[in-house]
């Protein structure tokens, strides 16, 4: 992908991607912090477990990334991204689930996310597409790439 | 009422006189009256239809009527046929009705009383229609309590499937959700200093979660309807999937028997995923491997052909092994169902394959004979052609030109291209089927009516300011344009659908990969 074009005036590229996490699995959640914080480009600054206080954090902590779980109890999440994009246009979230399919992918774009990430995606893949994000491309695990291609709406000849 | 069914009254006599006046007097029961002259056309007559009532005269030369019915009766077939003798010789004698089921025998002592004639017959006659009404409810009341246990098999089946993939799609979800933390803390860990022996460990726990990563994916796969799973290309290639899976499959079968392949080079693509594909043929030959313990020669052999149409490929894992009983050929597809040990056996693997191969639209068949072998047939979907893929979107198709300005939209366009296999132009100096450009007082519209005027088929796309309406297309010269307008804040999954189609039109007007 060609990325020479791809000037990101907000990012200081020797400074570490922040990153906040929004996961209501205390484990995933925790082993998230540690994954990322054991990487010398990325750092954590908050974890959320609650989907509805999540606004208020991501505008105060005001991180580069949000990572935000799909499916959590008793939140839409979509909506909550919905609102990141209109007010928080500086922070990228990236939305990620055990479950692809297509409507979620597009809901989640549509939305205003950066992107698209499976939880079973190799661990490698997540943190490398997290970087992506974070120099402004549209980030989809394999996948969802996948996915989307088989989703392709059908035209006639 | 409904008109009643007609019996058949058999009337034998060797004298046609007095057949006559027999037939006669019955006329008014209003049901078929035969008359035969001797007990063998009687026979004959017997042999061929059913009979209500036989009216049979004792004294007849060669059979006599006594003799007649004594042979009758030992026949099963004509044991509802009604006998009545007609004596010339008043039978006080008892013993010659004896042997006989006294209620369907009678006689009729001559001279004949009409009224009493027709009393004994129609009596036997409606006897006769009410036994059969009865036998077919009987019979349909059979086909339908068999039909109802059918359809509850199915039911309690479908149940069961139903349940299992719930509970299955259920548990691979959550057990793939647990096992993102460990795999992120075995990651992490591995860019630890770490001790020998504690670097095997690692290594060790790694393989295990990865094999608990497969069995998660697994248990979704078998769910049949919940989340769509299209995690992987949906096309493959049997030959190439072949090379690259070999050693696993090979691995599965050890040393004990031996392993065929036959997978022709030019065979169409299938319509299932690598790991899908590879899953299925793992589990059979698992299975062909268990069922060849303790067979001397045992042969399993993987086989592939198409159709003569090329609509299918037809995957055949065969073995030389033991077979399965009838129960165990019905039966190996659901769940649960294993004739193995626990250690050995979860009777999942054929539900999983079927899961599987239904999901791509195809069948499988079982076919095996005791102490001769086992053969699983699959039935995939071939992949449609290239040359007739003319409506879809191209594939590995194109070369994009884009230059935006807004940091997202650009992130979206080449997201997009990239996965529609479109390459993106470095420089204006590549010939590309498609400019994707964005207006910002740059002459964007003229530079995209520049480039469409100059490549005749191909198209450009040109975003413009925000709140004009989603897309707007103007006509040039009558054509539809090829300068397709698209509103910068246009939604990703629409954008996609747009870019789709006219990436599509550009590379088909140049033709190469209509
Ligand atoms: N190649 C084969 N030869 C004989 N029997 C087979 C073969 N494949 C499957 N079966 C029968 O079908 C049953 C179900 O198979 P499967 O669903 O794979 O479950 P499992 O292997 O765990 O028993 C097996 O227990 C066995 O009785
Ligand atoms: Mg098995």
């Amino acid at each position: 992908m060609n990325q020479a074009t791809n000037v990101d005036s907000n990012l200081d590229r020797h400074r570490r991607l922040r990153i906040v996490c929004i996961d209501d699995n205390a484990m995933i959640a925790s082993a998230l912090v540690r994954r990322l914080e054991s990487d010398p480009t990325l750092t954590c600054v908050q974890v959320v477990q609650e989907g509805n206080a999540s606004f208020q954090v991501v505008r105060e902590a005001s991180p580069d990334i949000v990572l935000m779980d799909v499916d959590m109890p008793g939140v839409d999440t979509f909506a909550i991204v919905e609102r990141f994009a209109s007010e928080l246009p500086d922070v990228r979230v990236i939305m990620f689930s055990g479950h692809v399919n297509p409507e979620f992918i597009d809901r989640a774009l549509d939305a205003g996310a950066w992107g698209y990430l499976s939880k079973n995606e190799d661990v490698v893949d997540l943190i490398e597409a997290i970087r992506r994000a974070g120099q402004g491309e549209i980030v989809l695990s394999k996948e969802a790439q996948t996915v989307q291609r088989s989703a392709l709406p059908k035209r006639g000849p | 009422m409904a008109p009643k069914e007609k019996v058949n009254i058999l009337l034998v006599d060797d004298q046609p006189t007095k057949l006559l006046s027999l037939e006669t007097i019955l006329a008014d029961l209003d049901e078929n009256v035969i008359k035969a002259n001797s007990a063998d056309e009687a026979l004959r007559f017997l042999l061929a239809e059913e009979c209500a009532v036989l009216l049979v005269d004792v004294c007849m030369p060669k059979m006599d009527g006594f003799e007649l019915a004594e042979l009758i009766r030992t026949h099963p077939r004509f044991g509802r046929t009604a006998i009545i003798f007609i004596s010339a010789v008043y039978l006080t004698d008892a013993d010659l009705l004896r042997g006989y089921d006294l209620g369907a025998v009678d006689y009729i002592p001559v001279p004949i009383v009409p009224e009493v004639l027709k009393a004994k017959v129609s009596v036997f006659a409606e006897l006769f229609r009410k036994t059969s009404e009865l036998r077919r409810l009987n019979g349909e009341l059979e086909r339908r309590l068999a039909e109802l246990d059918r359809s509850n098999e199915r039911l309690r089946f479908a149940d069961r499937m139903a349940t299992i993939g719930t509970l299955a799609a259920g548990l691979g979800h959550d057990m793939g959700n647990l096992l993102l933390p460990v795999r992120m803390r075995l990651d992490s860990l591995t860019g630890c200093d770490l001790a020998s022996e504690a670097r095997d460990d690692v290594a060790a726990i790694r393989e295990a979660t990865e094999y608990l990563q497969r069995l998660a994916r697994s248990l979704r796969l078998l769910a049949l309807d919940t989340d769509v799973e299209h995690s992987v290309e949906p096309s493959t290639n049997l030959g190439q999937w072949w090379r690259e899976t070999e050693v696993l499959l090979r691995n599965a079968v050890g040393r004990n028997a031996e392993l065929a392949v036959c997978i022709p080079e030019h065979l169409p693509e299938v319509r299932l995923d690598k790991a899908g594909l590879t899953q299925v043929v793992f589990n059979l030959i698992q299975n062909a491997h268990d069922a060849l313990k303790g067979v001397a020669d045992g042969k399993i052999v993987v086989s592939a052909v198409g159709s003569p149409d090329e609509q299918w490929v037809v995957l055949d894992v065969a073995d030389n092994g033991p077979g399965m009983s009838e129960e165990a050929c019905r039966r190996c597809l659901e769940p649960f169902f294993t004739t193995k040990t626990r250690e050995l056996g979860t009777g999942l693997g054929l539900a999983l394959v079927n899961g599987i191969i239904k999901r791509a639209n195809g069948k499988v068949y079982v076919e095996s004979r005791i102490g001769r072998g086992t053969t699983f047939s699959m039935e995939l979907p071939a992949m449609r052609q290239a040359t007739e893929a003319g409506g879809d979107a191209p594939t590995g198709a194109g070369v994009a030109r884009v230059v935006l300005r807004t940091q997202r939209l650009r992130a979206h366009v080449v997201s997009i291209l990239t996965g529609l296999d479109c390459a993106i132009a470095v420089d204006d100096s590549a010939e590309a089927d498609l400019l994707v450009i964005e207006e910002d007082g740059n002459g964007a519209l003229s530079a995209a009516g520049d480039f469409t005027e100059r490549h005749p088929h191909r198209h450009a796309i040109v975003f413009s300011g925000e709140g004009q309406g989603e897309s707007a297309e103007f006509e040039q010269n009558g054509q539809p344009s090829r300068v397709i307008r698209l509103d910068r804040s246009i939604r990703p999954s629409s954008l996609r659908v747009r870019i789709g189609e006219t990436l599509a039109s550009s590379c088909r007007g140049r033709g190469g990969h209509a």
